[in-house]
């Protein structure tokens, strides 16, 4: 993950492929809103020409200019509204590919993906990341480019009529993000500078808050409360700080575009008085609308720091998501096929050197033992070969694997070993017999239909019964196995490692463990070490 | 007060940019057609004087509003603590991990909602009266523009947290319906992958009630622009129908187009507040209903015979039903498979989670409730965000070197910084430097009985030999039990307990 890369170029690298937030969506929204100013401006010139008419030629304004007036503020009002109906459809399309790239993603790395973060982690992919970029792509970029375009336009019309106002406007203006950009550097100065500080201090409440059965077994809560209640007070001293300098930045533009008003209003008003004499001859007219059009210089901007926040969510959304909002490749996600019928000569290696192997074979049928310490890649070795994990290699075929933890939903029986499609009753109870639980089952006061949730404590050898079962529905002609046993006490290791052995029938098997299992049963040896997978000859080589 | 003082500047620095947009423009309009003796100095002065008052007001209501929000926020997260002694919250980590953005979406109520509609109200109000008192033309528009205002957000707060009552529950039902499709991950893949995308939740339904909510604050804000163009249209409609000739050649004639003309932006903050005031009723309702279980303290009891269980267990447990006996010193040992209880019967014996049937100590019965001092040191002791000191003390007072030695008993000699920083933006420990830590903790305190839950899990050949023997010797003075799936040959116990 390259946090340092800005994040429009992120998200140009990243999300923008194959039709997925085009940027002509993102430049008609930008158009119609500055279509919109530009509008409002020949509107307010309409305007200030009947308040001249009204008030200094004391006539009653023209009809035309109403309807000109009326025209340019519908226009404006019609382009706001067709604005903001664009805006939502686009962030809804946004959402709607981001959803299914995402989707992707986890179908194709599964487990190799999942297992790395918590449930809330992913969660929050969707319900806060992936909208952030979207309001981020369409409020604040639209809002960007918007804050460029209309104070270039507003400033050219303004030199063509006032060259005067107009210039000393371009003087000024470039004095603007020059401040900003000083203020951003000192508030952030002073953020590094306390930055330990207000991390350690604003992670402490909902800290001692998850702490609370210690602080209640140590009797120490009244401490912790007295400590909590010093850290924030340093906290906010601290943060004000920050923010103080911070607010500076908004203030800047406030003070320009407030004084530009102020004085430009006071130039009007003294030219009109004869007093000054420089420039164009002012009017009612002109001035009125130099007044009105000036703000247009700075409003945008100080719109633009309003969606201030969605940036910050924004890159929070980069930090986290990296590179898996990438289009997956599509060879990833094809429909594996239910045969295993030749021979395979292959090698896998992950990137990074996660993983390497020498040259291995795999004949269907084979019974292949995979030992190694723990932590040396044996479950990569796994996840590689039922591509989960981007390799050179996958097996050719569907496989079905196994787990330390056998993966039970909070459904009925039925419902669990109907987990790939729908089976029927007859079935089920064969299945249910191979792995022995059908009279457990039988015996439950509905049956197949009894809900998990109310059978009475499953234990961990009934639990790895049932995905076994489950397993037997699959037609994967591959199993792989992860230690379904390494949670079993010793006797149920035996028990359900031979019916494991049994059920197999002619499927290819390759077996993770790290109990003992009889030589017997294998003809392969591999072994991985230190992330690497190296064939041994078992007794049984062919 | 805080609160008041950052309204008040809002509503200032609202005001001063509304009043020198019309201060101005009747100054220019006055010049235009001003009578030889037109005094032009003062509203000169008066508009720079507006000009530095809205900075400064803007500046300050920024400082102090923000200022406002943290102390808020700080009283409410104390006050909530205060709440929480002796309790627990029922509740996913992420969901307490929520509350402090809940107390601060309460505390930010103020300066994201009460500031700008304040602002409106009074703003309008001002206009309104000023205008009527000084009889300005079309004075009385302006209390229609008042009163379309008020329709209008009054629909969009109703409309608006009727929809944020949606999202909560949609929010809800997608995070029941990711639990399950996310924790059975590792069987996604015995579907077909067009199976596997099906099953895949999608958070459709709740996005759409979220663009929903923007789609009722940018289409108020846009039909109020829309009504407030049109009442100034309306003006100028009457005012080229109608001969009003009296009033022609006064430059007041401009104040209530203009007010009206730029209604949108001095109002348009009123409409943007409605996320704001969602966050709050809905942090208001997730601080009303937390979850919280109280415990009942109970003063220490030393143990000076024995303990006894009679049919004991954990409440949460209905057929956990355990009989024993324990002397006042030794180890004893609870084993059984993964997932029978042993951890719900630890914490039952010492009180962090109630239990059911008899817990007698030196043949009194105990009562329900967490005694002081017997200590139950959880599979992952809980680190707190802090120093290494007061992850140890937990705020009492010891020498260093009882710290010291507290450490090397554990086989933690090689932590030897005590003021070092744990947890985020400090040292990580790993799962057996937290284990020790937990059992260096009990040390210091003292305490008669100890309840361990797997100490020995994930630590290394020697690590566990170490522990044997401090358990053993401090088995010579309080009861130890253990509750392991997994025991090293060498621990010696006096007794052991197979749970099934």
């Amino acid at each position: 993950m390259n946090t340092s890369q800005s994040l429009p170029r992120w998200f140009n690298a990243t999300v923008i492929t194959q039709g997925v937030a085009s940027r002509s969506t993102l430049f008609v929204l930008v158009a119609l809103k500055t279509a919109r100013l530009l509008f409002l401006i020949a509107g307010y010139w309409l305007f200030a020409a009947m308040m001249h008419d009204w008030v200094v030629l004391s006539q009653q304004p023209e009809m035309s200019d109403w309807f000109g007036l009326s025209a340019a503020l519908a226009l404006a009002w019609v382009l706001q509204g067709e604005a903001n109906r664009r805006t939502l459809q686009a962030k809804s399309e946004l959402l709607a590919g981001l959803e299914l790239r995402y989707a992707e993603r986890l179908i194709a790395e599964q487990t190799a993906l999942v297992n790395t973060h918590s449930n809330y982690f992913w969660q929050a992919v969707w319900t806060r990341h992936i909208p952030a970029l979207t309001h981020w792509r369409y409020d604040y970029q639209v809002q960007q480019y918007v804050a460029v375009l209309v104070p270039f336009f507003a400033l050219l019309f303004i030199l063509v009529v006032n060259p005067v106002v107009g210039g000393s406007l371009l003087l000024t203006l470039p004095i603007i993000p020059l401040f900003m950009i000083i203020v951003g550097k000192g508030a952030a100065a002073l953020q590094r500078k306390h930055f330990v500080a207000l991390t350690r201090l604003g992670s402490l409440f909902v800290d001692r808050l998850s702490a609370l059965p210690l602080l209640a077994s140590f009797r120490t809560h009244k401490i912790e409360q007295d400590i909590l209640k010093s850290a924030s007070d340093d906290l906010n001293e601290r943060t004000m700080k920050v923010v103080g300098v911070a607010f500076l930045s908004n203030t800047v533009l406030d003070f320009f575009s407030t004084v530009a008003v102020a004085l430009i209003a006071v130039f009007i008003g003294f030219s009109l008085l004869g007093e000054f004499d420089i420039g164009p001859q002012l009017t009612l007219h002109s001035g009125l609308w130099l007044l009105l059009t000036a703000p247009l210089l700075f409003s945008e901007l100080k719109a633009l720091g309003q969606y201030y926040h969605q940036k910050a969510e924004a890159e929070a959304a980069r930090d986290a998501t990296g590179q898996w909002l990438e289009a997956v490749d599509p060879e990833q996600l094809a429909e594996p096929s239910n045969e295993f019928t030749e021979a395979q000569t292959f090698t896998v290696n992950l990137a990074e050197g996660l993983l390497t192997t020498q040259t291995l074979t795999l004949c269907p049928g084979d019974w292949v033992a995979v030992t190694g310490p723990s932590g040396s890649g044996k479950t990569l070795f796994l996840e590689a070969l039922a591509g989960h994990r981007l390799a050179e290699y996958r097996l050719p075929c569907r496989v079905a694997m196994l787990t330390q933890h056998p993966v039970l939903l909070p459904a009925t029986i039925r419902e669990n070993l109907n987990y790939q499609q729908s089976y029927t009753t007859a079935q089920l109870e064969k299945s249910l017999k191979a792995v022995a639980l059908y009279d457990w089952v039988s015996a439950l006061p509905a049956g197949l239909d009894t809900p998990l949730a109310e059978v009475p404590a499953i234990s961990g050898g009934q639990a790895q019964r049932l995905a076994l079962a489950r397993l037997l529905l699959s037609d994967a002609p591959v199993w792989l196995l992860d230690e379904p046993t390494a949670h079993l006490p010793e006797e149920q290791h035996h028990s359900i490692s031979a019916l494991i052995h049994e059920l197999a029938g002619e499927r290819t098997v390759l077996w993770v463990s790290h109990k003992p299992l009889p030589e017997s049963w294998f003809n392969r040896q591999w072994q991985v070490i230190n992330r690497e997978v190296t064939e041994s000859l078992g007794a049984n080589a062919p | 007060m805080k609160a008041f003082i950052t309204v008040l500047l809002a509503v200032l620095h609202g005001g001063a940019g509304l009043a020198i947009l019309i201060v101005s423009s009747w100054f220019i309009a006055a010049c235009a057609v001003a009578p030889v003796n037109f005094n032009y100095m003062l509203p000169a002065v008066v508009i720079r004087a507006l000009a530095l008052l809205r900075i400064g007001s803007g500046y300050a209501h920024m400082w102090v509003g923000h200022q406002h929000l943290l102390q808020l926020t700080s009283v409410l997260r104390m006050r909530l603590f205060d709440r929480l002694f002796a309790g627990r919250i029922r509740q996913r980590s992420e969901e307490v991990e929520a509350l402090a953005s809940h107390t601060e979406a309460i505390a930010a109520i103020w300066v994201g909602w009460v500031s700008q509609q304040a602002s409106a109200v009074l703003m309008l109000l001002a206009s309104a009266i000023s205008l009527l008192v000084l009889d300005i033309p079309f004075a009385g528009w302006t209390v229609v523009l008042g009163g379309l205002w008020l329709l209008t957000i009054a629909i969009l707060c109703w409309q608006g947290l009727t929809l944020a009552k949606e999202q909560v529950l949609k929010e809800r039902e997608f995070r029941d319906e990711s639990d399950v499709a996310l924790r059975s991950v590792a069987l996604w893949h015995l579907k077909t992958v067009t199976g596997q995308f099906a099953q895949l939740p999608s958070a459709q339904s709740l996005w759409q009630v979220e663009t929903r909510q923007q789609q009722l604050t940018l289409q108020s804000q846009w039909l109020f622009q829309g009504l407030a163009w049109g009442l100034m249209l309306a003006i100028i409609y009457l005012a080229i129908h109608t001969s009003s000739a009296a009033n022609a050649g006064n430059p007041l004639l401009l104040v209530v187009p203009m007010l009206l003309l730029s209604a949108g932006d001095w109002l348009g903050r009123s409409f943007t507040g409605q996320g704001a005031l969602n966050r709050y009723v809905q942090g208001q309702r997730a601080l009303r209903e937390l979850p919280v279980e109280s415990l009942t303290l109970l003063p220490p009891l030393p143990l000076n015979t024995n303990l006894t269980l009679t049919a004991f267990g954990s409440s949460n447990l209905s057929a956990q039903q355990v009989t024993a006996d324990f002397a006042s010193q030794g180890v004893y040992l609870v084993s059984g498979p993964s997932g029978v209880g042993k951890s719900q019967l630890l914490q039952a014996i010492s009180g962090l989670v109630p239990g059911h049937g008899e817990r007698v100590c030196d043949g009194r019965p105990t009562g329900p409730g967490l005694v002081e001092g017997w200590l139950y040191l959880e599979q992952q002791p809980i680190i707190l965000a802090a120093t290494l000191k007061h992850n140890l003390t937990l705020g009492r007072e010891y020498t260093d070197a009882r710290l010291y030695d507290a450490l090397a008993k554990v086989g933690l000699a090689q932590l030897t910084q005590l003021n070092e920083w744990l947890g985020p933006g400090g040292r990580v420990l790993s799962g057996g430097e937290r284990k020790r830590l937990g059992i260096a903790r009990a040390l210091l305190v003292d305490s008669p009985v100890w309840l361990l839950d797997e100490p020995f899990e994930g630590l290394d050949a020697d690590a566990v030999s170490h522990l044997v023997t401090l358990l053993q010797a401090e088995a010579q003075q309080r009861l130890i039990i253990i509750a392991s799936h997994l025991y090293p040959q060498a621990l010696k116990f006096t007794n052991k307990l197979v749970l099934s």
